[in-house]
């Protein structure tokens, strides 16, 4: 008598039903408070008209495309090639060295061209040889050698400016990204080529 | 005489077929052409790819659209590649989502490098704020 009347409970049959939806329920592997979702981070980001991440992307893919084409690329096979500085010449903080590692990144992934350590790489690479060479610490024939590092044949420069207007609610911002390639030899300029972008904000509602 | 005796079942074939009309089983794209190359989440109303090229060129697959507005204001396209070796398999990772203003009846030409000179296909997706919502 007592146990039918358990079965036939409100309370047993809520539970049982608790019991076999969250059986069935599949289980996301997250631990969220509700306020934090990741993105897609090719997204289309027009928060404000300050430089963003999809202006960083733009620039970086249609320089990397843009130089892969270069004929000065092909005279010789798997040219060197190492990054100089990026001015950047805007009025807002812009990180032109990640701007120039996308790039690196984008060119090293085709395979078409190697890069030699640039400038700020360098006390890095000093540090490893010396380390290597003259702390005793390792075998001479395993070590790396003094003096055998490759002189880049080309050097990647450039420079990034802005114009920005107000008239009334409404902000223009126009970004100009130019990046060229000189022949480190010569001297000569053997690649050049621009990135344009135009933002423009509204404040007003109405 | 019921002559409505099966009207229950004539009302759930009607109530599948218009389903299966919705569902758009359209024909596959005919390979080669613009739409086996084209990828988009739903009919855009107003701006349509009416011209693509792909051409090697110093070893690297060069590929140019052109993009028609119809529409008498300017549209938003948005827009990305995937690049395909020749097994089918995605090259260089997901590129960036590029946003391009299509003037009112003018056309807009895009154009893309890919990225290593392992690429033999590649996919345009577009995508546009007005669109029909539908199936292309």
């Amino acid at each position: 008598m007592y146990k039918k009347n358990i079965m036939n409970s409100n309370a047993f049959k809520a539970t049982a039903i608790a019991l076999m939806l969250s059986g069935c329920a599949t289980q996301s592997p997250t631990l969220s408070s509700g306020n934090v979702e990741y993105g897609d981070s090719k997204t289309v980001e027009t928060l404000t008209n300050e430089f963003g991440s999809t202006d960083l992307q733009t620039i970086a893919e249609s320089m990397a495309s843009s130089l892969l084409q270069s004929p000065a690329l092909f005279v010789k096979s798997r040219p060197l090639v190492t990054v100089a500085e990026v001015k950047n010449r805007t009025s807002e903080y812009i990180d032109t060295k990640s701007i120039t590692d996308s790039i690196r990144t984008k060119i090293v992934k085709s395979g078409m061209v190697r890069f030699a350590v640039d400038t700020s790489a360098m006390q890095t690479q000093v540090d490893e040889l010396t380390r290597q060479n003259q702390t005793g610490l390792y075998k001479k024939n395993k070590s790396k050698k003094m003096g055998n590092m490759e002189g880049a044949d080309f050097r990647i420069e450039g420079t990034i400016t802005s114009i920005v207007k107000r008239a009334g609610d409404v902000k223009d911002v126009y970004y100009k990204f130019s990046l060229q390639l000189v022949d480190n030899e010569s001297g000569v300029m053997e690649w050049a080529d621009e990135k344009e972008i135009r933002k423009t904000s509204n404040k007003s509602m109405f | 005489m019921r002559p409505f005796k099966n009207a229950p079942l004539a009302v759930a074939l009607t109530a599948l077929s218009l389903l299966s009309a919705c569902a758009s089983h359209k024909p596959p794209p005919h390979p080669g052409s613009i739409n086996a190359k084209v990828e988009q989440p739903s009919e855009m109303s107003y701006l349509q790819v009416t011209d693509l090229r792909a051409v090697k060129r110093n070893h690297l697959l060069t590929v140019q659209a052109e993009i028609n507005n119809s529409d008498s204001n300017n549209q938003q396209l948005y827009y990305r590649f995937k690049w395909l070796d020749a097994g089918g398999f995605g090259v260089g990772g997901e590129e960036a989502w590029k946003p391009v203003l299509v003037y009112a009846y003018q056309k807009q030409t895009l154009s893309a490098v890919a990225p290593s000179p392992q690429v033999t296909d590649f996919r345009l997706v577009v995508q546009s704020p007005d669109n029909t919502g539908q199936l292309p």
